[in-house]
């Protein structure tokens, strides 16, 4: 017998805002927008977030039930049991009644989350989590093994599939890499970590204890000498001109500007300096160090909406109002007579209810990139179940435990993908989620896969067919990365949707809603645009973005900036504080 | 502790603390025979919570201990079971907790390491048949516990020493004291009969320690587990060295060898490893020649060809780092052993000195003895 539970929802007179005084008004409940919002409350600033929907996260709301997006394509299209503005565009797998009983009997005990992020533990994001008081209400877990695969052609025999040690310890146990590689590798992270800023004789663990100054004055002058705009391949190119053989040396190098140095979300067309390159290398082996994992990231148990609700729950404690299922319909500046109380201009917002609020100091609201047609991000995502963790190589191969979470990094050159040789080459980040993640049931684990397909300028096709065709391509890049990761599933396999069949019991391509690429932040002085760039497991620069947006809102008060700096974790908390 | 750097300067609280132990531990110390026995286990207590180096103080410990273990035996002789009395087993309990706490305070205390172990020795038997009274350490006292340590409690007393070792070496997995009694704590493993497989043997008075054959092999995936999460470990290369004496039927050279090799190229610079592999290339040596006895012909050049493989190996690494000077050396004594003394001369005479010009001297005077050696 079932019993309903009827909640009483507060009457829309008792929970109204109108007439309501506040100092900031945020629209939106994106990350950006909640630590903002915590940011302001924490430094005395009466805020105000408005949510359209009915949950918290805005692009990554959820809860989702798996036995939803896995359901019949029938009753997904109407989309009414989705919260928030996903979009099932394809749907599958043939062995789903066993499981879709399942998850609807487990349905209360986890959650799905449309975009999962992994984080570098040594990274701003992090130090933001700490500094502001969001990681106490959060659990982090480190993910157990990061595996790299370069795809040059569409034969599983050409890719080549690494499992990435992130310590010295693992290169030498490591089997995916020769002996001659293995040396390669030191070498070049040796270099480069020894460049980097951070690198000081004084930490006995550094490799830049082991060098001569004079070795190190060489170092640094003939890097520079190659000029500030030379990217980190060129500059490895020359200091490693005699290396025996080009083949192994290629791979090398592919690893560490893919990997080590983060360059796999930089385009081909504007690589990142070398500079920048080793302050990328230095933080992932920082990672690595920080908590004394396998690799340097962190993932978020729960899902990553915890984040957000982490964030949510400050602004709350110190005095924020969040209010959910209200849209702004305008908001316009207003004199000084229009205001409730004598302190001058502010602006005044209406909201889908009727309501006006009335804004002292400043309006916060997301912008969308509306442009569709040129440079136009195309991001398709893939969930799928499975009952055995995707693993490369034999289990008793590696030492790590079955029961990880692990991250795959494809990278797609030119040609790999024949299915659409319009998209330039493609980056397939897959992640695997076990199920102590709190994520998904228990016993199974949750894979993601995520590809944003760049659309070139002249393909102007509608945008039905052109979703179609980059689906397509998804799918196949999807199952090639499966047949190299599980060879043992897809050995009689051809076609690419068999392949997913036997790998997966359940699976699901959506499109969910792009992230605000941008806030307008309007203030009493005028207002300005700040750009927020969102990158897979790039976090870091999201805490700059913010912090723009919070001195345009804060201006030019010392104290707020000290107290900036403890938020987002620059320097340590005064003594004696909460 | 290994890694971290030690400040010189010493602040001046950190000297008032030294003053304020060291007033109290000289007033214990020169009352440790006229106090009472629970007052002075009672006072030196947090004496040596706080700094374990007061040798004294232990071996006082030591003595007021073995008081009381008479007296409870003399008032429980009555109802003396075959099993140590409750009341004395937490007694030895708390004292293991002291030398725990003193641990975690200073894993490097030679006093603490020393005190847990005759603990160690005094409740355990050293072998099931053991005849011998003495306690060592305690000179003339003849007292031996007249009961028999039931199996289970000894297992879980040694299981307890061996995962104290392991936290200890995990926070530092150089430190020889914490490795000396995890092999202490396998031999008593060994000696206690708790392997079913070990055979004879037990452990001399304060001798070196006979370790069997089980306690080899737990030794040896002890040394794996640490070496895998750092392969530069001197300890840890001769604590293999020393468990593949004891159990060496079961192990694989060859796998050794390799795993060796992946740490070479990794880290050419690091010495530990270059050690262990010049070691297991002589043991080798010697057990190809042991085998060739009893082998026929075509194995006799078996050894010729596996250095050469070793020489192909080091050439390709001094290519890739031509002044890796311990690859250098590697291949001069590979080439010695071949019988290729003029090459090997002319490596230690010439390349050596330029790669290392520190140790000039002992590259010429290795050149001289090659020499030597080919001429004789």
């Amino acid at each position: 017998m079932t019993t309903e539970i009827v909640k009483k929802q507060p009457s829309r007179e008792e929970a109204s805002l109108d007439g309501e005084g506040v100092d900031v008004v945020i629209n939106g409940s994106d990350l950006p927008q909640v630590i903002c919002a915590a940011s302001l409350a924490g430094l005395g600033y009466k805020v105000l977030l408005l949510e359209p929907s009915e949950t918290y996260g805005g692009c990554t709301s959820g809860p989702l039930s798996a036995a939803l997006l896995f359901g019949d394509l029938d009753s997904a299209t109407d989309n009414k049991h989705l919260k928030g503005p996903v979009r099932v565009v394809a749907n599958g797998g043939n062995r789903l009644t066993e499981l879709r009983s399942q998850a609807l009997a487990n349905a209360s005990a986890f959650v799905l989350e449309l975009q999962p992020r992994f984080y570098f533990a040594a990274d701003a994001f992090l130090d933001l989590l700490v500094g502001s008081g969001a990681a106490s209400y959060l659990f982090f877990q480190p993910v157990d093994s990061l595996f790299w695969l370069q795809a040059s052609s569409n034969t599983v025999a050409d890719t080549v599939v690494i499992d990435v040690p992130c310590t010295k310890a693992a290169i030498a146990r490591s089997h995916d890499l020769g002996l001659t590689e293995k040396r390669l590798l030191m070498r070049c992270l040796r270099s480069c970590f020894v460049l980097s800023s951070a690198a000081t004789e004084y930490d006995p663990h550094s490799p830049a204890m082991d060098i001569t100054d004079e070795e190190r004055r060489e170092m640094n002058r003939r890097w520079s000498a190659a000029g500030d705009s030379a990217t980190l391949l060129q500059q490895l190119e020359e200091a490693f001109a005699s290396a025996p053989s080009d083949q192994q040396w290629k791979r090398v190098a592919a690893l560490v500007h893919d990997i080590y140095a983060w360059g796999i979300e930089d385009m081909p067309t504007a690589p990142a300096t070398w500079r920048c390159s080793i302050d990328r290398l230095e933080r992932f082996i920082q990672s690595v160090m920080r908590f004394h994992a396998a690799t340097p990231f962190l993932c978020c148990k729960y899902g990553s909406n915890e984040i957000i609700q982490a964030f949510a729950r400050r602004c709350a404690v110190k005095g924020g109002i969040l209010a959910m299922d209200r849209s702004i319909m305008a908001s316009a500046a207003c004199d000084a007579e229009q205001g409730p109380d004598e302190n001058g201009a502010g602006f005044v917002v209406e909201t889908n209810h009727g309501e006006r609020i009335f804004c002292r100091i400043g309006v916060i609201s997301p912008q969308h990139d509306s442009n569709i047609h040129v440079d136009a991000k195309l991001v398709l995502r893939f969930a799928g179940l499975t009952s055995e963790a995707l693993r490369l190589g034999e289990p008793g191969r590696t030492n790590r435990a079955a029961t990880g979470h692990a991250f795959f990094i494809a990278r797609f050159n030119e040609g790999a993908l024949a299915a659409a040789s319009s998209y330039s080459s493609a980056t397939l980040y897959i992640w695997q989620i076990s199920s102590a993640a709190g994520i998904c049931m228990p016993g199974y684990y949750v894979v993601y896969a995520e590809c944003d397909l760049q659309r070139l300028p002249r393909q102007q096709v509608a945008n039905t067919e052109s979703t179609a065709s980059a689906l397509h391509t998804f799918r196949g890049m999807v199952a090639h990365v499966l047949r190299c990761i599980a060879p043992a599933a897809c050995e009689a396999c051809d076609d690419d949707v068999a392949v997913l069949e036997s790998v997966f019991a359940a699976y699901a391509f959506y499109e969910a809603p792009a992230p605000p690429s941008g806030f307008s932040v309007q203030t009493r002085d005028g207002s300005a645009n700040v750009s927020v760039p969102y990158s897979y497991a790039r976090m870091d620069r999201i805490p700059h973005a913010i912090r723009q947006i919070l001195e345009h809102i804060v201006g030019d008060d010392q104290r707020a900036a000290s107290s900036l700096d403890v938020f987002f974790g620059i320097s340590p908390p005064p003594e004696g504080s909460s | 502790m290994h890694g971290v750097r030690r400040t010189w300067n010493q602040t001046i609280e950190q000297a008032q603390r030294y003053e304020q132990w060291s007033a109290e531990a000289r007033q214990v110390l020169q009352q440790r025979y006229a106090l009472s026995r629970e007052c002075f286990l009672k006072r030196s207590e947090p004496v040596l919570l706080r700094n374990p180096e007061e040798y004294s103080l232990w071996n006082r410990r030591k003595a007021c201990l073995v008081e009381r273990y008479r007296l409870e035996l003399a008032t429980a002789s009555e109802n003396a079971g075959l099993s140590p009395p409750p009341a004395l087993r937490e007694q030895v309990e708390a004292e293991f907790r002291v030398t725990e706490a003193a641990l975690r305070q200073n894993p490097k205390s030679y006093a603490t390491w020393a005190h847990r172990l005759w603990l160690l020795r005094a409740v355990l038997p050293l072998s099931p048949d053991s005849t011998s009274t003495a306690v060592p350490g305690l000179g003339n006292c003849q007292w031996r516990p007249p009961w028999i340590v039931p199996l289970d409690l000894a297992q879980v007393y040694l299981a307890r020493e061996e995962a104290l070792c392991k936290q200890l070496l995990a926070l530092d997995d150089r430190n020889f004291l914490g490795w000396r009694h995890l092999v202490e704590v396998l031999t008593l493993t060994k000696g206690i009969g708790l392997d079913l497989s070990s055979s004879s043997s037990s452990c001399g008075e304060g001798g070196a320690p006979v370790a069997g054959a089980a306690a080899g092999k737990r030794l040896l995936h002890i040394t794996r587990t640490v070496l895998d999460q750092n392969s530069c470990n001197y300890t840890a290369y001769h604590y293999r060295s020393i468990a593949v004496k004891e159990a060496p039927q079961d192990f694989d050279w060859l796998e050794e060898l390799d795993a060796l090799h992946q740490v070479m190229y990794t880290e050419p610079n690091d010495q530990s490893v270059w050690f262990y592999y010049h070691w297991c290339m002589e043991q080798l040596q010697q057990h190809r020649q042991l085998d060739q006895a009893s082998h026929t012909q075509n194995q006799a050049h078996d050894h010729r060809h596996y250095l050469e493989k070793e020489l192909d190996l080091l050439d390709a690494l001094l290519e890739l780092e031509p002044t890796a000077r311990w690859a250098l050396e590697a291949k001069a004594r590979h080439l010695m052993n071949l019988g290729q003394h003029k090459e090997a001369a002319r490596i230690l005479g010439e390349e050596l000195p330029m790669v290392d010009p520190l140790r000039k001297g002992m590259y010429e005077e290795l050149a001289d003895a090659c020499m030597r050696n080919s001429l004789a």
